[in-house]
């Protein structure tokens, strides 16, 4: 029954998400129907938190229920007002393409529908795991544990230990207030407060196949889907009470509309522009790495479609203006507060003031991890293969913003462990793997875009 | 399950049809008994060194090294090592593998039992990660007063079949949900023995090899000869490559997909289903129940004493399960502390005067021990 509660919860800020998402595509929408809730559900407990955490530190409010209550409903009214307000103009919806192609054969039919009672039965294997006792380091060290802070105190609190220092104080708080939020409808619940995290895996699986049906038929989109579902520790991180497949989903909107904006034209461009530019500021208040490993090579892309894309003078300014607004939003007020609190920049250790040198064994761990585990089944081959053989398509076609991310920060992160006292993450392989998490959806959209024209050319 | 059944049972099968002669294991014998010279052999510092018919006698004042160069045309997971020693010694065996720098070696203590009979000394390979059947230097280094006649030392290896169906069966065995799954998952291993099987997960890395390779083997062959058909007689056959990278797909995605599944049945047998005094959480024993009753104790205090027979992963479960209150150690400044939670720790006790005794010295003040859980783990108030 504390389940029920979880709709509940989730309603308020899925339903902020969905107007925001709503009235900023405006009179040109190019999201599915429930593309935009699942997107609306994901970017709306950012901004919901993100907002009560403004409340929290300005002194206007704080994280009991009916702060955080008030916060979210005041943002629902202002929200669902400019809704009403333009609500003439704001009522088509995208409809899913038509599937053109040949009819399903009977030997595909049974396939797919083993294949999806398959994941079916991990999924209800995985909600058995992530109901119960906290078991992971940083799930009990992390994020329920400053969840539970936010609960019972309801204020912000950085040292969760006193005398053990601020240094998880230093994360976003996007996920323990979306806990600490549902805490407060039906106490503190394992159960209940990490099922989120298994929404937030399903919602990577709806937003792939979104992303996959606007390039091709439905039985590409959902191959696409099931290969995201067949990537072992991405399904174990989708079922576990860890922030990185929720960061992974965040960047994916980020990346993936600035693609769609890319390949798009006109008003549908811009529109998309406009939903990327939300998604990377919100992306900043997701997970501390987002800010230094995933918002440089943004916005290096961002400059690359804007020198590159074919854009009107307009569209340029138009463009600045959007990802100036949405990141400052959010960069300038967290990056201030990380200052005024001597917060660190980094993850697991803060970055400042490292040594720089080499650490041998690094790139062996890196690719034992890559190569000679089950973590990733035989999906880097496929990426590496398809990259290589289809490299044209990868980088100098549209899709470069995509496959150009990945690189990029899969080559950006090297040095870190390669020459960084983090090199200990990499050889003990507690933390190199995570950043992998953060990007497979876009790995596998890569992917499933390369096999299909390979398929298709032969 | 089912499926997984029917797998194992047509490999098992198909196994009996193969030739017993390729059951014969893998032997290379390296004999030094009725010799008239034994080659390769190199020695540094042992102080005498004679072959004679029952085999290699060295004697040795000073530590002293006899190295040999190897090669070996099969893999070897068991070293026989039959000698006579009337003196006894130790020493290290110690190889050379892959890779490693000129002066550079691994190495396993090995001991040779005093006495005038012939004994044998087998070593496990298959339990030492760091072994590699590739090793291009093999050698002992006996310690100081040790006095031995070398007979014998043989390498074995799997048979032909057992280097098929071993890992065949090995596919299928999961490792358990643990603190590292969720930074990596070993994935299909490969092993090539009984013993070796059981021991699989007992250690990390686990004792094995990875299927991957044969993933990879099987998915170069084919694109190779997809692509030699193409070069030699035009026809295209990509379509049958991916195919066949479909099928490895599934079946590596039915692999994993199984291992999670083990961990929710693990997690429904042991926890789920047990009332909660004989529940047990993944790796953690009873660690988990425990800690949910003990932490009732805690409750609208501000501190309490915390002791485990470990300090990860318990302290910071504790922590977590009973925050806001937090534990401190007993050698801290405990005073005002009344609640007392041990666990897993039978050397505790309480003496005549109801205090704690800890390391044998009485270290709480006066008290009752409140809830017992089970022996060693319980819940202490003072008075």
């Amino acid at each position: 029954m504390i389940y029920l509660l979880l709709p509940i919860g989730l309603a308020l800020p899925t339903v902020c998400g969905w107007l925001l998402l709503r009235i900023v595509e405006g009179q040109t929408p190019v999201l599915f129907k429930w593309e935009r809730w699942t997107a609306g559900f994901v970017l709306g407990g950012i901004l919901t938190t993100y907002l009560i955490f403004l409340t929290e530190v300005t002194g206007i409010g704080s994280f009991s229920f009916l702060s955080m209550f008030l916060t979210q409903l005041i943002l629902l009214m202002i929200l669902g007002g400019l809704y009403w307000k333009n609500r003439s103009k704001l009522t088509d919806n995208l409809n899913l393409t038509t599937d053109n192609s040949s009819p399903w054969k009977f030997w595909q039919k049974i396939v797919a529908a083993t294949l999806g009672l398959w994941v079916i039965a991990k999924l209800v294997s995985g909600f058995i795991l992530l109901i119960g006792p906290a078991y992971f380091d940083d799930t009990i060290s992390n994020w329920n544990i400053r969840g539970k802070a936010f609960y019972i105190h309801q204020e912000l609190i950085l040292e969760i230990i006193p005398g053990k220092g601020s240094g998880i104080g230093s994360y976003p708080q996007a996920i323990p207030l979306q806990k600490a939020w549902l805490a407060h409808l039906g106490g503190w619940h394992e159960g209940l407060v990490n099922s989120l995290h298994m929404i937030w895996y399903l919602a990577a699986l709806a937003l792939v196949f979104f992303a996959l049906r606007r390039l091709m038929n439905l039985r590409w989109s959902l191959l696409g889907v099931y290969l995201l579902a067949s990537v072992p520790l991405y399904t174990m991180h989708g079922v576990s009470a860890y922030g990185d497949c929720f960061l992974s989903v965040v960047i994916f909107l980020a990346v993936s509309w600035l693609f769609f904006a890319a390949r798009s034209v006109g008003t549908d461009r811009m529109t998309f522009i406009r939903l990327g530019a939300i998604a990377t500021g919100l992306l900043i208040y997701t997970k501390s790495e987002a800010l230094l490993l995933h918002l440089p090579p943004l916005a290096v892309l961002v400059l690359g479609l804007l020198i590159l894309g074919g854009m009107t003078g307009m569209q340029k300014k138009k463009t600045i203006a959007w990802y100036g607004l949405c990141v400052s939003s959010v960069l300038i007020p967290w990056v201030l507060f990380k200052r005024m609190n001597d917060l660190g920049f980094g993850n697991a250790k803060n970055i400042s003031g490292m040594a720089l040198e080499w650490h041998e064994g690094v790139l062996r761990a890196i690719g034992i991890n890559t190569f000679w585990e089950g973590n990733w089944s035989l999906l880097p081959i496929l990426f590496l293969g398809l990259v290589i053989a289809k490299w044209r398509t990868a980088f100098r076609s549209n899709l470069i913003i995509l496959t150009g991310f990945v690189i990029v920060v899969i080559v950006g992160q090297l040095p870190i462990y390669m020459f960084t006292a983090l090199y200990v993450e990499a050889l003990n392989q507690t933390g190199y793997a995570r950043g992998i998490i953060h990007l497979i959806p876009v790995v596998v959209v890569v992917t499933t875009v390369i096999l299909e024209r390979v398929m298709s050319d032969e | 399950m089912i499926l997984r059944n029917v797998f194992v049972t047509v490999l098992t099968a198909s196994s009996l049809m193969v030739p017993a002669v390729c059951n014969a294991e893998n032997t290379t014998t390296w004999s030094m008994m009725n010799q008239d010279k034994v080659e390769g052999w190199n020695t540094v510092n042992l102080t005498t060194v004679n072959l004679i018919p029952q085999g290699l006698a060295i004697s040795t004042e000073t530590t002293g090294q006899l190295v040999r160069v190897s090669k070996f045309r099969h893999s070897v997971d068991k070293i026989g090592i039959t000698y006579i020693s009337p003196a006894g010694g130790g020493g290290l065996f110690f190889w050379r593998a892959p890779g490693m720098a000129e002066d550079q070696a691994f190495q396993i203590p090995i001991s040779f039992n005093v006495s005038t009979t012939q004994q044998q000394t087998v070593l496990d390979m298959g339990q030492v990660p760091e072994w590699d059947a590739r090793s291009d230097r093999i050698g002992f280094v006996l310690d100081a007063g040790s006095q031995v006649i070398l007979q014998e030392i043989t390498f074995i290896g799997p048979s032909f079949a057992d280097k098929i169906i071993f890992p065949l069966k090995t596919f299928f065995d999961f490792d358990q949900m643990r603190a590292y799954s969720i930074n990596f998952l070993w994935g299909p291993m490969m092993t090539f023995s009984d013993e070796q099987r059981a021991q699989l997960y007992t250690k990390t890395p686990p004792l094995g090899d990875s299927w991957n390779i044969v993933f990879y083997w099987v998915l170069g062959i084919a694109l190779l000869l997809v692509l030699l058909i193409k070069k030699i007689i035009r026809r295209n056959h990509f379509g049958m490559f991916f195919m066949l990278f479909a099928a490895l797909w599934i079946l590596y995605d039915f692999r994993m997909g199984s291992e999670l599944i083990h961990f929710a049945r693990t997690d429904l047998k042991i926890w789920w289903s047990k009332p909660i005094e004989i529940k047990d959480y993944r790796d953690r024993d009873s660690f988990t129940a425990f800690a949910n009753v003990a932490q009732k104790f805690t409750e609208g205090k501000e501190n309490y004493v915390f002791i485990a027979s470990h300090g990860w992963p318990f302290w910071g479960s504790m922590t977590y399960e009973s925050y806001p209150a937090l534990p401190v150690t007993y050698d801290s400044n405990t005073e005002g502390v009344d609640t007392w939670i041990i666990f897993n720790r039978n050397d505790i006790t309480v003496n005549d005067e109801g205090r704690l005794m800890i390391n044998g010295k009485p270290t709480s003040p006066p008290g009752d021990i409140m809830m017992t859980f089970e022996p060693g783990s319980f819940v202490f108030v003072t008075r």
